[in-house]
């Protein structure tokens, strides 16, 4: 079988460039019915693989025999014909089809009328996507679909952004049928349209996996008639955007005055008495309330490098307002795609590569990717048609910067002396085989406290990651009769990544290695049936299917121990102590079977149904099917009404059930082992209690909605409400430790969540030369915890660093994600209360905000005149907390520009308050006397923010315009004597403005939050050492042949 | 071709039509877990339980309630910002192992027996358990105890009383010694399934309750201790457990790690001058001289801003900031005995030399195990002279330098050398005499949580324990 489908494919390639008897060309112009040129429109000879597509003016040229008949169809009109007689112009004029015959795709591939839907669907087409350049799929989705959160990962990193739908994020990716392990698998270029399904009665048909929602993509195909080739580049540059606000008066320290040098004779050189009584700064501080940059001299940390220049030099104490600043590049982005199209009507065949070089605006990174896509189709009998694709991608990284605490981030916005000058740290870190910080432990002791020099994080330390990706298909479709078609199709995918990452020689931590590899299989093999026919006024498609599925993820991990024996050489074999060394292997199968009908009645009335029944092998095995379903309807009354202002109006409504597997190996208690202590083995048993009888949970889902059209289709309106509720999940319930344990799992809870997603499309303005189309969505969520466990009010999400512990909780009768802390106590008119000295009081265990936002949406503007265009995306989100530590420690280490300036009396804060310094401080103590103090203004910051959970969560409220594109296409007219048939030539913008935030000390971008520690997955609401955001712009040419 | 398409239409219906009639398909061991073990390893669990010790022995915050360290920069530890500790880990952690262990080898005697003999590993396994809750309830005060470790089926322990926990683990430790026979012990990186250890060690662990109960039960307390003192009676000078750190960097000295990157802890102005004005031999192997000035430096305890370099004061000895296998883990130690004997004798509960010889005993042991010369050790044990409880407190505060939990224990006893709080103070109003319970107490077992609070007072780090009367 395989090999005769190669051999189908080699011969449609080979047809597609076979020369057709041409008796002439004929030529002509393809417009709509008002005249407007269709740029891009398909000619095909019928019968024949002899095509073309109309160039920017509409126009055509093709060989043709008398005879031959001509088809002309374009995208969202009707298709129109001509037979070729003695004349040899053919204008063609297409009439707009119905726009509300839209076919869709749905669950599992199968293609309806978006009409006959009864739940909320999506479209985003490929173009729209294509055209922002990124290669983050999440982020070109941004803004476009309603109920869609991303929450951006750091835009100047390699890090991708994540969505939530519907307020939840493990949202299923599939391209082609196949369910990818992360969305990052996806050539973003070769995506021919994206279909968002929402809800669960959209998504029954894939089971338990999709319950969150599945985003469902279809590649690009080569159309019948169509042979082109494509060159697409882009180089764009990305730069930082945004940095906190520093102080430039102060340097480092913890303290304004002096050190002096004390020479001792006995143990420093004799030359080194000249030192004697030269000021030094406190090298070992990493903060900023040292000395005023006042242009004093003294020994910077480069001057104790020995041999060096710099030795024994006193330089000025002064500011350097751009260090940071300073440290970043522009980073430089290279993406290359070529392609080519073939299409018969008997077999298509597209094949697709994408380079991309690209580098951080950070020192010494870089990743290299080469995405590959083959896909084709071949009709090898009467009705029978193979298909098969193949999708591979490698991508290789250096470097990926670290965010979070520990990070460069947290390094220069947290921990940091203002005066340091970037360009000596990176001249002078490295000198004669040694690294120097400017941390250093004092003047005669080079090694550093905290900090490693900055550029040691990326030269020193370094890490590599390399990723191989496959995912493919091949199957049959047969067409039993006009009625029936069956399908089997097997389908892999495959993700392996290898990673290293190494601790320098040199630097302040014992040097490391560790390496670590890790594959996701998953195989599945899926048979259908699928019927479709039209009795009068009654329709009927049903699908009826069984699937098997396997699913096998293994990593293994090693790591040195106490250092390395090998002075700059990494490895585990070099490990000082016995290297750690741990492999997980994690497999599960699941077989289903599947059923749905869909019942239309005169094109009015629609009935949708959806039935799945899985088996898991992670389940209790007396107990391992479950039951998922859904049932929709719609009922399309415009029609009906005869009312001349509204095109088209439909209501609709579904309602599904979808319960989940537990997670594998849960049902089983086992040992955990750990690191042995010498050769004595050590188990422990694990924390939480294992349940044999777990089952999953269920998911119930209620969906109603309305799409109304008016103003000839120029205006659509789309509202969707939906309620959803989540019970007895097998979730680990949190007990007191003393039980031996720190949860149970147990089959519990009930949470539900509801929202209202909006969709209002319309074309303001439409003239044959300019064509303005306005897209908006909006989208609100509620989820509340209705019940936890018997006697459980209250379960931690998460918790983060132990700085007064905030924490993310569901607690019973709230909105889930609450975030939990401490506030300064205050009096019923809004005084701080506090204690005689002037210090705050808190009040703990406070209910601070929430982490989902009170709505999100996006806009979208797409206008064209004559031969240019111009495409704006903003997207924006209300409400939402999240915790910056950043912002919390440049207060404390007195980085940020709010802990400088002066006080109430007309002096400067860092002036002691003997002097008429200090942060003036008003209040009453706790039994209501006035407090009125002065407090020294590195205490103030300290004590009056440090852990205020309260004034460190922010609004993450913000409205941004992520993405800008102007384009130019050539005119045919230049391009009649070039084998091009279409140019394009864009200026492309991303991440370009952050228009507007609620971030009152400046400094981070609320639509990117870093995801910290151990919480990076699902909540990100705490930044914990956020890097920097960068705006990238770029230009892109397009070509085809 | 269309023949095969069309099997595979029917048998899609076929199997779709049998798979919806199965209630369960069998899918073998495919959820078995690969990773992790399900074998009754009692030697890997008991190994396990040992290797937290480290976690008392070599703790750092309870040594700023005994004032002996410093913070150099971050001084909000000192200042006790922490008043309220979970002791949830010590359950989940080794005493679930433990009672890992006791289960096994009650339910499976026969498929333990890798362990060791079953008797053996029951009594190493109380011992360990008795060593563990006795430094919680000294810690809290009431904790779950006769109610703990029963996961599902009692998620609400309640908390017992310092007194019924001391009384239980007085017979536990008389049941487990009972227990042992002649048969091995595997997995103890402590005593190398030496029982006798075992022995001593449920013996030192009565005579310290017996210490505690001095004050609120001095009959009991007696007869404890001459208990204890019958197994004790021949413990020698070098009778010292230090913890069994290796060098390896999973199983080192946390002390050595915690100066592998940072420099947070220096020893306090009033330990260095103390050492310095008595002249005390183990001073320079307790600390370095200040950098700076080469001269010895102590650090003001509890300030807010100390304002210093660290090369302006003393440090930690290095056998300690670069070596960890030999101080700052002690279990215990013959110096603590000894001066349990003197105190003891002070109070009349026998006759074996008398107090003056037995803090000198336990000075000159202190010294020798610090590192000083022997005979430097003798000469200057033979200058302490002994005339009320408070010498014995001053000698017990400078030997148990970094012995945190247990230097604190024996303060809280003592209530000497007089120590103030921080005028800084973050939380409390004194130096701290228990520990608070973690605020996830109150939430998740809320009614045991107010039964103690009203049996033994608030929850603050300022209530006193049940047998800290004075």
């Amino acid at each position: 079988m395989k090999k005769l489908f190669f051999r189908a494919l080699v011969m449609s390639l080979f047809m597609t460039f076979q020369l057709s008897f041409a008796q002439k060309t004929v030529s002509g112009t393809v417009t709509d019915t008002s005249g407007v040129p269709l740029p891009g429109a398909t000619v095909v000879v019928q019968g024949t693989s002899n095509g073309v597509t109309t160039n920017f003016d509409g126009d055509y040229s093709i060989s043709a025999s008398e005879g031959d008949v001509l088809v002309v169809s374009f995208v969202g009109f009707e298709s129109a014909s001509a037979t070729v007689g003695a004349a040899s112009t053919y204008d063609f004029s297409l009439s707009e089809g119905n726009a509300l015959e839209e076919v869709v795709v749905t669950a599992l591939g199968i293609s309806r009328e978006k009409k006959s839907l009864g739940y909320s669907q999506q479209t985003v087409s490929g173009d729209v996507i294509a055209e922002s350049k990124q290669v983050d799929l999440n982020v070109a989705l941004t803004g476009k679909v309603a109920g869609v959160q991303m929450i951006g990962g750091s835009s100047s990193t390699f890090d991708n952004g994540f969505l939530r739908l519907r307020g939840e994020s493990d949202v299923l990716y599939v391209v082609d049928g196949i369910k990818v392990y992360a969305m990052s698998d996806i050539n973003v270029d070769n995506i021919e349209s994206i279909s968002v399904l929402k809800g669960a009665a959209a998504t029954a048909l894939y089971g338990a996996d999709a319950k969150s929602g599945v985003i469902v993509i279809t590649s690009k195909s080569a159309k019948a008639g169509e042979t082109s080739f494509e060159v697409n580049h882009s180089t764009s540059i990305s730069s930082i955007s945004l940095l906190p606000n520093y102080q430039n008066e102060y340097g480092g320290g913890y303290y304004t005055s002096w050190d002096t040098f004390s020479y001792n004779p006995n143990t420093d050189p004799a030359e080194w008495a000249a030192f004697n009584g030269q000021l030094i700064p406190y090298y070992a501080a990493d903060e900023s309330w040292g000395p005023k940059l006042d242009g004093t001299l003294v020994r910077h940390w480069d001057s104790w490098i020995p041999n060096h220049p710099e030795f024994g030099t006193l330089r000025p104490w002064e500011a350097n307002p751009d260090n940071v600043k300073n440290f970043y590049n522009d980073g430089i982005e290279n993406s290359t795609t070529l392609a080519f199209n073939a299409g018969s009507d008997t077999a298509s065949v597209r094949g697709s590569a994408r380079l991309i070089d690209e580098s951080l605006p950070f020192p010494n990174t870089d990743r290299n990717q080469i995405d590959v896509n083959m896909t084709g189709d071949v009709k090898i009998g009467d009705g029978l048609t193979a298909f098969a694709s193949l999708n591979y991608q490698y991508r290789k990284t250096l470097n990926f910067p670290t965010n979070g605490y520990n990070g460069l981030g947290a390094n220069f916005n947290q921990w940091w002396q203002r005066q340091l000058d970037m360009d000596r740290l990176e001249r002078n870190y490295f000198f004669e085989g040694q690294y120097y910080s400017w941390n250093r432990r004092s003047a005669r002791n080079a090694t550093p406290l905290y900090w490693d020099a900055p550029h040691f994080d990326f030269y020193g330390d370094q890490n590599n990651q390399r990723k191989n990706v496959m995912f493919g298909n091949f199957g049959l479709n047969y067409e039993v009769s006009d009625n029936i078609s069956a399908d089997v199709v097997v389908r892999r995918r495959f993700n392996s990544y290898e990673s290293n990452g190494r601790t320098g020689w040199g630097g302040i931590d014992t040097p490391s290695y560790s390496e670590s590899t890790s594959r996701y299989t998953q195989n599945e093999a899926a048979a259908s049936l699928t019927y479709s026919e039209r009795f009068d006024e009654v329709d009927v498609q049903a699908v009826l299917g069984y699937q098997v599925t396997q699913n096998r993820n293994q990593s293994i991990s090693a790591s040195t121990v106490g250092g390395l024996t090998v002075t700059d050489f990494y490895s585990i074999a070099t490990s000082v102590d016995r290297p750690n060394y741990s492999s997980s292997l994690v497999k599960s199968k699941s077989q289903a079977t599947f059923a749905s009908i869909s019942v239309g009645y005169d094109s009015t009335l629609y009935v949708d149904g959806s039935y799945r029944l899985d088996w898991g092998s992670t389940a209790n095995p007396d107990e391992n099917r479950i039951e998922t379903w859904g049932l929709s309807g719609s009922f399309i009354f415009g029609e009906l009404l005869d009312a001349s202002w509204l095109d088209f109006g439909k209501l609709r409504a579904g309602y599904s059930e979808s319960p989940v597997f537990p997670g594998a190996y849960a049902t089983t208690q086992v040992y955990n082992v750990g690191t042995a202590y010498g050769n004595y083995t050590r188990f422990s048993v694990p924390n939480t209690q294992s349940n044999p009888n777990l089952l999953g949970g269920t998911r119930t889902e209620f969906e109603a909605g309305i799409e109304l059209n008016f103003l000839n289709n120029r205006l659509g309106l789309d509202v969707t409400y939906f309620d959803r509720k989540d019970k007895d999940q097998p979730i680990s319930i949190p007990v007191t430790g003393a039980t031996g344990y720190t949860g149970l799992a147990i089959n519990s809870g009930q949470s539900s969540a509801e929202g209202i997603e909006i969709t209002l499309n319309t074309t303001p303005v439409q003239t044959a030369d300019f064509n303005w189309d306005l897209s908006v969505n909006f989208a609100t969520l509620n989820k509340y915890v209705d019940f936890l466990a018997e006697g459980i009010e209250t379960r931690v999400l998460d918790s983060w660093m132990s700085w007064y512990g905030l924490q993310t909780q569901e607690r019973v009768g709230e909105e889930w994600g609450i975030l939990v802390g401490r506030k300064k106590a205050k009096t019923a008119d809004g005084t701080d209360i506090l204690t005689s000295s002037g210090r705050p009081t808190w009040e703990n265990n406070q209910i601070l905000g929430n982490l989902l936002p009170d709505f999100t949406g996006g806009l979208t503007s797409q206008m064209r005149y004559k031969n240019w265009d111009l495409g704006l995306g903003f997207d924006f989100q209300a409400g939402g907390k999240f915790y910056s530590t950043s912002n919390m420690f440049s207060y404390y280490s007195g980085l940020h520009e709010d802990t400088i300036g002066l006080n109430d009396k007309g002096n400067p804060k860092r002036d002691s308050t003997s002097n008429g310094g200090g942060v003036h401080v008003t209040g009453v103590d706790a039994s209501g006397n006035p407090v009125d103090t002065y407090m020294s203004a590195s205490f103030y910051y300290y004590i009056h923010y440090f852990g205020n959970h309260e004034h460190w969560l922010y609004d993450a409220s913000y409205v941004k315009l992520r993405t800008a594109r102007l384009g130019y296409n050539l005119p045919a007219t230049a391009l009649d004597n070039t084998p091009f048939d279409n140019v394009n030539i864009s200026l492309v913008g991303n991440n370009l403005l952050l228009l507007y935030s609620n971030i009152p000390e400046g400094g981070l971008d609320p639509s990117e939050i870093e995801g910290s520690g151990s919480i990076a997955s699902g909540y990100r609401n705490v930044e914990g050492g956020q890097l920097p955001p960068s705006r990238t712009i770029g230009i892109n040419v397009s070509l085809t042949f | 071709m269309n023949k095969l398409i069309n099997k595979v239409g029917v048998l899609a219906i076929v199997f779709s039509m049998f798979m919806v009639s199965c209630e369960t398909v069998d899918f073998g061991d495919e959820n078995v877990n690969p990773n992790s073990p399900t074998t009754k390893k009692t030697d890997a669990l008991l190994t396990n339980a040992i290797t937290w010790m480290p976690n008392v022995v070599s703790n750092v915050t309870s040594n700023y309630y005994v004032q002996t360290i410093s913070d150099v920069t971050y001084t909000s530890y000192s200042r006790y910002d922490t008043e309220f500790w979970s002791y949830d880990s010590y359950y989940t952690g080794p005493l679930a192992d433990l009672n890992e262990i006791l289960m096994l080898n009650e339910n499976y005697p026969s498929e333990v027996l890798g362990g060791g003999s079953n008797g053996n590993q029951k009594a190493a396994a109380h011992i360990m358990m008795a060593y563990y809750f006795l430094h919680m309830t000294d810690r809290w005060g009431m904790i779950p105890y006769s109610e703990a470790l029963k996961g599902s089926e009692n998620t609400k322990p309640a908390h017992d009383s310092v007194q019924s926990i001391y009384n239980s683990l007085l017979s536990n430790l008389d049941a487990a010694v009972s227990m042992m026979d002649n048969g091995g012990l595997n997995g103890d990186i402590l005593f190398g399934g030496n029982m006798n250890s075992w022995v001593t060690m449920a013996a030192v662990l009565k005579m310290r309750m017996a210490m505690r109960m001095a004050d609120v039960d001095g009959g009991t307390a007696q007869a404890k201790f001459l208990e204890a003192h019958s197994v004790l009676q021949n413990l020698t000078s070098s009778s010292n457990w230090h913890y069994p750190y290796l060098t390896a960097d999973a199983f080192d000295n946390p002390w050595q790690d915690r100066f592998e990157t940072r420099y947070d802890f220096v020893p306090s102005k009033k330990f260095i001058a103390h050492l310095f004005d008595n002249v005390d031999p183990r001073l320079p192997y307790m600390a370095n001289p200040a950098a700076a000035s080469a001269t010895y430096v102590g650090l003001e305890y509890g300030l807010e801003n100390p304002g210093v370099l660290e090369t302006q004061v003393s440090s930690f000895d290095d056998s300690i900031i670069y070596d960890g296998t030999g101080q700052g883990g002690w279990i215990f130690t013959y110096a603590e005995f000894a001066f349990m004997m003197a105190e003891a004798y002070e109070r009349g509960w026998h006759n074996v030399g008398d107090t003056q010889t037995w803090v000198r005993l336990g000075v000159e042991s202190s010294c020798v195990r610090w590192g000083v010369p022997s005979d430097v050790a003798a000469n200057y044990a033979a200058t302490i002279n002994v005339s009320s409880m408070n010498d014995i407190a001053m000698e017990v505060w400078v030997d148990m330098f970094l012995q945190g939990y247990e230097g604190w224990t024996q303060w809280r006893r003592y209530d000497f050398p007089v120590l103030s709080p921080p005028v800084a103070a973050i939380t409390g109003t004194g130096v701290p005499v228990r520990n608070g319970y973690s605020q996830l107490v109150a939430s998740q077992n809320k009614a045991s949580y107010d039964a103690a609070v009203a049996a033994q007072g608030p929850n603050t780090q300022d209530t006193k324990l049940w047998w800290d009367t004075k």
